[in-house]
């Protein structure tokens, strides 16, 4: 399957994408005004216009939406924003791409009597686009795709009816992995704006061309505030600590977001927070304080941001952005900061005006430390080019004077690289919950998602392991149940198996290494669809132990174990996707890490695993070193049993031995059980070993999971 | 003893657990700090801050996030060898 965004020219020249830099000016541009927020036009549209009459055109300042569709007939397209700032130099822009999600529709009702026609997948149907009558979207964390470095755009104005907007398309991949996909024009024309938007007469639509010189797709851009980007400030307080709500100078967190460009909400919520453990906060209390006390908690919906004020801090006199590194248990970075109301500022140089005071009285230290700890939240770091909120309250009041003492020197702003960051950064490195403060380069990207993908609604994916711990050279044998929670029937593949072809997954080991693993074997029949009715589940379960990276499993540890079940539908790839959490356990003994290092390192064992027969010498003589050793026997010892109960060649089936195989030690999933049905069907029954079979497989599948028609299999025997 | 600390120090021996720790370290007479990462623009755990020598073998340090930490602490040599509480080992060697 193409994507038509990999058609745009491969350009990378980074592992992070650049912000884009100001544009340069046409010649001659008329004086424009400073840059504040709400963004003022520089150039205003004159009020009479000109004989012969022409209409002069420019790009309003402030945030865009957008849509991007690329040129396919596949259910894919893109929303998210462009924000315009508008400076003495001409205007900066920059963007993000959130992937729209899509749905199957419910079948439509059969009109009149007639065949049932053959059931066949439903085709994807894309969510209707944010509305831009909500002004600024606020667009899902997962559907993040792209940030477009935006190099080329209408700087002033012009008496055409269209401009060039020149882009470059950044992939994200999670957590922070970037790839510049190539660079595109649009040829954006002015145009009537659909109904919804707040300023019918800026929006504009253009094709977008690779530098190939062919349309990839369409992109839409509405103008819908006057602000870049939109978040919440939620303050929360216990009882003796004050709020910080302002500078006692003028400067209030609405000011100093308006300064950025930033629409802000800020929420002064609970004053009645509880201590505890005393007046001094750990981290960690803070962050179990905040999903507690906050009043709303949904950053796909709302860029929030949490601040608590307490007495004191255990990490640090007056503030910290303490939801980063070890102290971010829920993994969702840079939600909540907290400050200090209580630390005494020393009654000594340089504590200039302040010296002696509680901070929390001291309004101004006291504000500034706030607005610095949500600028960390903010993905910034410390600055020192000026005394702005990204210095430290250290430096800055070392920086003081006779004439200008702390904190009169303090500058109520943000340094100018750190205002670009927050007007120009990706969204994933300025929104709560997505990029790891300080998180550059040391996570290990995981797999790209790809934008031919639909998520299913209504359908779960359980996986569970039929052992939580396994000793290392064992078999992982997971079992997957596909349900339907929702209201509808959904068209789902017929079979979980991984043989069916439609289940596939990879394994992640302790160091974060992913490993994946496909079906050796495909059915070549066509794959069919069942139905899955509301409230009905289907299972199955697999057996891992190798995939195209090699052994799955190839050291102790604890390991992840992701599982898709995919199948294709109007050229996409549906994919309902779980895991589950596996422990492998060191080698007990010598022996035991021989015959483990003999199934490791034999890939013909998988294979021997999975097809049986004699003819993988190496793999069969790798399987009898671990049905020697008494570790890993129950681990595989039906799948001897199984192999030694087909012919193969010459050599006849040996039910007998197989049955010898299986006792209650051994380890069977559901699936293999029910297969097991068939060996001690040929057994005769009046034997010792049949009887033993049929009373061990009887009493395995009431301690499993087992479907209701396996379990019936069995309880037939 | 904090007059032996003041001064630009370069890391000397960083095993993988100390790459946040930054390449170069002032430590300035007012006891503030400023690191340098190995890139210019990236993070570094020690970018900007105060620091305090609590013990002869113990000086505390504010992070990047305003977290103050406290590192096991040696001098011999201009050499200085740093120790953090998960028990990484690095050195920084005095060049100015």
């Amino acid at each position: 399957m193409d994507n038509p965004i990999r058609a745009l020219t491969p350009n990378p020249i980074g592992p992070f994408p650049p912000l884009p830099d100001p544009l340069p000016p046409l010649p001659q541009p008329p004086a424009p005004l400073p840059p504040r927020f709400p963004l003022p036009d520089p150039f205003p549209r004159p009020p009479f216009p000109p004989f012969p009459p022409l209409q002069l055109r420019s790009l309003r300042c402030g945030c865009y939406l957008i849509n991007y569709t690329p040129r396919t007939p596949l259910a894919v397209s893109y929303d998210g924003t462009i924000r315009v700032e508008c400076h003495s130099n001409g205007r900066t822009a920059s963007g993000d791409l959130y992937q729209r999600p899509a749905i199957f529709l419910p079948p439509l009702p059969i009109p009149f009597p007639g065949p049932l026609p053959r059931p066949q997948p439903r085709r994807p149907f894309l969510l209707p686009g944010p509305n831009p009558a909500n002004g600024i979207p606020i667009l899902s964390r997962s559907r993040y795709r792209y940030y477009l470095r935006i190099t080329q755009l209408l700087e002033n104005f012009t008496v055409a009816q269209s401009f060039t907007l020149g882009f470059e398309m950044w992939r994200f991949t999670a957590s922070n992995s970037w790839t510049n996909e190539g660079s595109a024009t649009a040829e954006m024309r002015w145009t009537t704006a659909p109904t919804g938007y707040p300023s019918p007469s800026d929006y504009l639509e253009g094709d977008v061309v690779n530098s190939a010189g062919v349309t990839v797709g369409r992109l839409t851009m509405g103008w819908v505030s006057s602000y870049l980007r939109k978040a919440t400030v939620e303050i929360d307080r216990v009882s003796r600590s004050e709020a910080p709500l302002n500078s006692g100078a003028g400067h209030d967190w609405r000011s100093i977001f308006d300064e950025i460009g930033w629409d802000l909400n800020l929420i002064e919520s609970d004053s009645d927070v509880t201590e505890p453990s005393g007046e001094s906060w750990s981290d960690a209390e803070m962050h179990a304080a905040m999903p507690q006390r906050r009043d709303s908690a949904d950053l796909d919906s709302e860029w929030r941001y949490h601040l608590i004020c307490v007495r004191r801090l255990d990490s640090t006199s007056r503030g910290i952005m303490y939801d980063a590194f070890g102290t971010d248990s829920n993994n969702v970075p840079r939600e909540g900061a907290g400050i200090a109301s209580h630390w005494p500022i020393p009654n000594a140089d340089p504590w200039g005006l302040v010296k002696g005071k509680r901070f929390g009285a001291a309004t101004a230290p006291y504000f500034r430390t706030a607005v610095h700890e949500l600028g960390h939240a903010l993905g910034l770091f410390h600055n020192t080019i000026d005394n702005g909120f990204m210095n430290t309250t250290g430096v800055i009041a070392a920086a003081g004077t006779a004439t200008t003492p702390f904190p009169n020197n303090v500058k109520w702003q943000f340094a100018d690289d750190d205002l670009k960051r927050l007007r120009h950064y990706p969204d994933p490195f300025v929104r709560p919950g997505m990029v790891p403060f300080g998180d550059a380069s040391t996570s290990t990207p995981p797999i790209s998602p790809t934008d031919l993908e639909i998520e299913v609604t209504g359908l779960t994916l359980k996986v569970t392991p039929l052992k939580v711990a396994v000793p290392i050279g064992a078999p992982v044998r997971v079992m997957l149940e596909l349900s339907n929670d929702g209201d509808q029937p959904i068209d789902v593949p017929e079979s979980l198996s991984l043989k069916h072809g439609a289940v596939r997954g990879y394994v992640i080991d302790p160091s974060g290494t992913r490993r994946s693993f496909v079906s050796l074997m495909r059915c070549v029949e066509d794959h069919e669809f069942v139905e899955l009715k509301p409230g009905k589940t289907m299972a199955h379960d697999m057996t891992l132990l190798r995939g195209a990276e090699g052994a799955l499993f190839p050291a102790a540890g604890i390991y992840t174990v992701v599982v898709d079940v995919f199948w294709e539908v109007g050229g996409m790839e549906a994919v309902v996707r779980s895991d589950a959490s596996v422990m492998v356990e060191a080698a007990t003994d010598e022996k035991h890490a021989e015959a483990a290092a003999k199934i490791l390192a034999t890939p013909d064992a998988h294979l021997v695993l999975v097809l049986g027969g004699d003819h993988l010498e190496e793999g069969v003589e790798a399987f009898k070193t671990a049905l020697d050793d008494p570790t890993l026997r129950p681990h595989f010892a039906y799948s001897e049993a199984r192999r030694k109960a087909q012919r193969f060649g010459k050599r006849r089936a040996d039910v007998s031995a197989a049955a010898e195989l299986i006792d209650d030690s051994t380890v069977m999933s559901p699936a293999e059980l029910e297969d097991a049905a068939e060996i001690a069907r040929k057994i005769d029954d009046k034997t010792a070993a049949g009887k033993k079979l049929k009373k061990c497989l009887k009493t395995k599948s009431k301690e499993l999971p087992m479907p209701q028609s396996s379990a019936k299999v069995i309880e037939d025997l | 003893m904090i007059e032996d600390l003041i001064g630009e120090w370069e890391k000397l021996e960083s095993p993988a657990c100390a790459a946040l720790y930054p390449v170069r370290i002032s430590f300035l007479a007012n006891g503030n700090y400023q690191g340098s990462a190995a890139v210019s623009g990236t993070f570094t755990l020690w970018d900007v801050g105060s620091y305090e020598l609590i013990k002869d073998d113990e000086l505390e340090l504010s992070t990047a996030t305003d977290a103050v930490k406290s590192y096991r602490f040696a001098l011999a040599d201009d050499v200085m060898s740093l120790t953090d509480e998960a028990d990484c080992r690095f050195t920084y060697r005095r060049v100015v």
